[in-house]
């Protein structure tokens, strides 16, 4: 057995080597102020970056750590301030003084310079076909189209992290479509949103633009199964509030009852009657929309929420879920217009269906005097309109609805879809 | 090994001096995570940075005047002036003119997350801030436009996009063409809304000062690339043309061919008036008898085929359901001539209505039965709910053809 004074010098001259071999090995741009993304997305070939002039030059920005005087004296600002780092970069900036506006435009930048290596490849990995190859939409890549969100998403998580208004807009923007959830429940719920829009793209991409049944058998088991994730994340009693806020009746009807203001019962009852229509018309698709049995199963429904709402309620509900009151409401609100507009228009609508009807039911006129005095109505019709929503909220009308709602416009031959 | 206290001292000696420059140089390694969210730096390197960026700002208080001024131009400039690249300052100036997270725009979302979801109805608050931040949005874009010159710099990601949009194009070339489809891009976007007579002829006229612009920078051959790679009507044969798969050549003559009828009637708006509708029915057929004229019967055949939502619906299922791509065209041929068949039956109705259904209903159960041989039962089915409206045409005309009401018109489908 060897001494123990034997031992210490082994074991001191191993670590000398060792340390001697580190440093010796070391290269030298380990100790400039470089960031690297998780994913490497910064190479160390000849990267894209910027000059202090803002020309594209090859090269790697590194900034001396040191603080060396002489260095810094012939360094322009910018190199002076700049940092592959984030956080110290949006440090640096703050310490000059600029507005949280530019400090998050900076950061913005800086992050997509990071991820240029990667993007550039994701965009090279696009198949090139020459103009006379057809480029069905399954050729636009799933894979780039991946890679292309998952960089946003870091991007985004990159911000929110710098800037705590960046994350308090996230969870407030998610409270605003999932409820008043924790951070925690929101976060996922905004992840499982992101990854079956992935795969609801994906399976749109792979059925060549044409809706076949498998298509929506497809879609009905991705949307199963997002509810299994959703479930798993929720309790019941939010999964419940989930189904009145982000459910497809759900999202329906809060479009469609802007001008109605129901109750919370009302809303809870109404989703009850409409949820298994709409699911039936959507499994159903464009074949059944048009059955006899379609539009039966809608007058039952009518009858029932008339039945729930009562009369005038129900008058209520009609005028708020006619097309051209909602198309009248959203362009009141667009541009600023009294909000009494949309109540007007529909006025407007009944007064002019009526006239047009009592004109056509006369039987004492020629048809040349009866398009005169429908002509007469038409402009009539159209005056009052822009007189409501301006010239250009008129139009704007009459493309939303094609003339639908105020049919006696379809005479006066301007705008329409 | 002998014991020797000196070597053991020198060698102690060294470990100490070795590990003193080792922990010196070891620089600031980003962990995964850190990398996010911003690493913290050796201490020293860090205070020596820190003293570096303080003493870069002291020796430049006009750039920290102009950082604090909140004043865009000023702010601008000074970004240049100081060395930052071009689109760290564009993204600077139009994050600072537009931030999305402002106390205005945060409590507009704050409102909106407090929203009970049986609250359907804006609240007074909601829409007076939504009224007062789109009047803030107009302002600070017209701000924009103004600190850069009248043109904001087109976002980094897109210009790497355009580029290999034009990538048919000399490189030297593609900066001056992404330039001019970005003006002209901005001024069709003044000229959105709902479409009127007038926005048409302004589209138009742009369309032709656009074309002018591009005929200056590029030669004729260039020109002629542009157009059958990125104008509407190349893009539009791409998309429906996938089954046809044409030769660089058919390509080539089909473009010619369509693109006078697309110019000629590209945004339209509103109903045709008849004279209008019957023009363009006559110009649809001269473009396809041009079409047949370069393509030869055959290949003008699979033409038309191709633009079939019927064929291409019969080409899914055969792929979905593994059976001969011969069936596909079989099933377009049946389309085909049940349809002539029911055309001629409703030309003959006039004569005896209930005759008129009976063949009908006959013609539609032979229809259904080879549909079933072709494409299996699941298949056919598949496919009237799909691609088979025709035969919802033929049952709705079955059904009326013994009545008086009016009938839907039947004619073989053809693309265009």
């Amino acid at each position: 057995m060897k001494s123990i004074p034997s031992l210490l010098i082994i074991a001191s001259l191993t670590i000398n080597a060792a340390l001697v071999a580190t440093l010796v090995k070391r290269p030298p741009s380990s100790r400039d102020e470089v960031y690297r993304p998780p994913s490497a997305a910064v190479p160390d070939a000849a990267p894209t970056v910027h000059s202090a002039n803002g020309a594209a030059t090859p090269g790697a920005i590194t900034i001396a750590a040191t603080g060396d005087p002489a260095s810094a004296t012939s360094k322009t600002l910018w190199e002076r301030i700049e940092s592959r780092d984030p956080a110290t970069f949006v440090a640096n900036l703050r310490a000059a003084g600029f507005s949280l506006g530019a400090m998050r435009g900076a950061a913005y930048a800086l992050l997509r310079d990071l991820q240029t290596a990667e993007r550039t490849k994701a965009v090279e990995s696009l198949p090139v076909e020459p103009y006379w190859k057809a480029t069905p939409s399954s050729l636009a890549s799933s894979d780039y189209a991946k890679e292309i969100n998952r960089l946003w998403h870091e991007r985004d998580r990159t911000m929110r992290r710098l800037f705590p208004e960046e994350q308090e807009a996230f969870v407030l923007r998610q409270q605003a479509r999932f409820g008043p959830l924790a951070v925690e429940k929101l976060e996922k719920l905004a992840t499982l949103d992101r990854d079956y829009g992935e795969m609801r793209m994906e399976l749109t991409r792979s059925s060549s633009g044409l809706r076949m049944p498998w298509s929506s058998d497809q879609q009905a088991f991705l949307e199963q199964e997002k509810r299994k994730d959703v479930a798993a994340i929720l309790s019941p009693q939010e999964l419940e509030d989930y189904d009145f806020r982000v459910s497809p009746t759900a999202t329906a009807l809060q479009r469609q009852l802007a001008n109605f203001d129901p109750t919370e019962q009302e809303f809870r009852d109404l989703f009850r009657l409409r949820a298994p229509l709409d699911e039936k018309m959507r499994a159903g698709g464009m074949a059944f929309a048009n059955t006899p049995e379609a539009a039966a199963l809608q007058q039952k429904v009518a009858a029932e929420i008339k039945s729930m709402l009562g009369e005038a309620r129900y008058e209520d509900y009609t005028r708020a879920t006619d097309a051209g009151v909602q198309s009248a409401a959203s362009i009141a609100r667009r541009l600023s217009l009294p909000a009494n507009t949309a109540n007007d228009v529909y006025q407007l609508q009944r007064e002019m269906q009526d006239r047009e009807a009592a004109i056509q039911r006369q039987q004492t006129q020629s048809p040349a005097q009866r398009d005169a005095q429908l002509a007469a109505l038409a402009a009539e019709a159209q005056q009052k309109l822009s007189t409501l929503l301006t010239t250009r909220g008129a139009d704007q009308y009459r493309l939303e609805t094609g003339s639908r709602s105020l049919p006696i416009l379809e005479r006066t031959g301007t705008p329409r879809r | 090994m002998k014991f020797s206290p000196v070597v053991l001292t020198v060698s102690l000696l060294a470990n100490a001096a070795l590990a003193f420059v080792y922990f010196q140089q070891t620089p600031r390694v980003p962990r995964g995570s850190d990398t996010q969210s911003g690493p913290a730096p050796a201490p020293r390197a860090a205070i020596a940075r820190e003293s570096d960026v303080a003493a870069a700002l002291r020796e430049n208080p006009d750039f920290v005047e102009a950082a604090k001024s909140g004043d865009p131009r000023r702010m601008r400039e000074a970004l240049v002036r100081a060395g930052f690249p071009d689109p760290y300052v564009r993204d600077m100036v139009t994050f600072h003119i537009n931030n999305s997270v402002t106390p205005e725009r945060l409590a507009l979302l704050r409102l909106q997350a407090a929203k009970p979801y049986w609250k359907t109805t804006p609240s007074e608050e909601t829409l007076a801030l939504q009224k007062t931040l789109r009047e803030l949005d107009a302002r600070n874009s017209a701000l924009a436009k103004d600190v850069f010159d009248g043109k904001v710099p087109p976002h980094p990601l897109e210009a790497q996009n355009q580029q290999r949009r034009y990538r048919f194009l000399p490189a030297d070339k593609i900066d001056a063409v992404i330039r001019i489809d970005h003006d002209y891009a901005e001024l069709a976007a003044e000229n959105r809304g709902a479409p009127t007579a007038e926005s048409r002829e302004r589209m138009q006229l742009l369309q032709r000062e656009k074309r002018a612009d591009l005929a200056q920078v590029l030669s004729p051959q260039e020109l002629e690339l542009y157009d059958l790679n990125v104008s509407p009507t190349a893009e539009t044969m791409r998309r429906q043309l996938g089954l046809f798969q044409p030769t660089e050549q058919e390509f080539r003559g089909l473009f010619e061919v369509r693109r006078e009828f697309d110019e000629k009637y590209s945004g339209m708006f509103g109903r045709p008036d008849p004279a209008t509708l019957q023009q363009r029915a006559a110009d649809l057929q001269a473009m396809n008898n041009q079409a047949r004229a370069l393509l030869g019967e055959e290949r003008y055949n699979e033409y038309q085929r191709a633009q079939d939502y019927g064929y291409r619906a019969a080409t899914e299922i055969v792929t979905h359901f593994n059976l001969p791509p011969a069936n596909a065209v079989e099933t377009y041929t049946l389309q085909q001539t049940i349809l002539q068949q029911a055309q001629q039956i409703q030309r003959n109705a006039a004569a005896d209505r209930t005759a008129a259904a009976t063949q009908i209903a006959a013609l539609l159960d032979h229809a259904n039965s080879q549909l079933t041989r072709l494409l299996g039962p699941d298949g056919a089915d598949a496919y009237k709910k799909t691609g088979g409206t025709w035969l919802r045409t033929l049952e709705t005309s079955a059904s009326r053809s013994g009545s008086t009401a009016p009938r839907p018109a039947l004619r073989p489908t053809s693309g265009r």
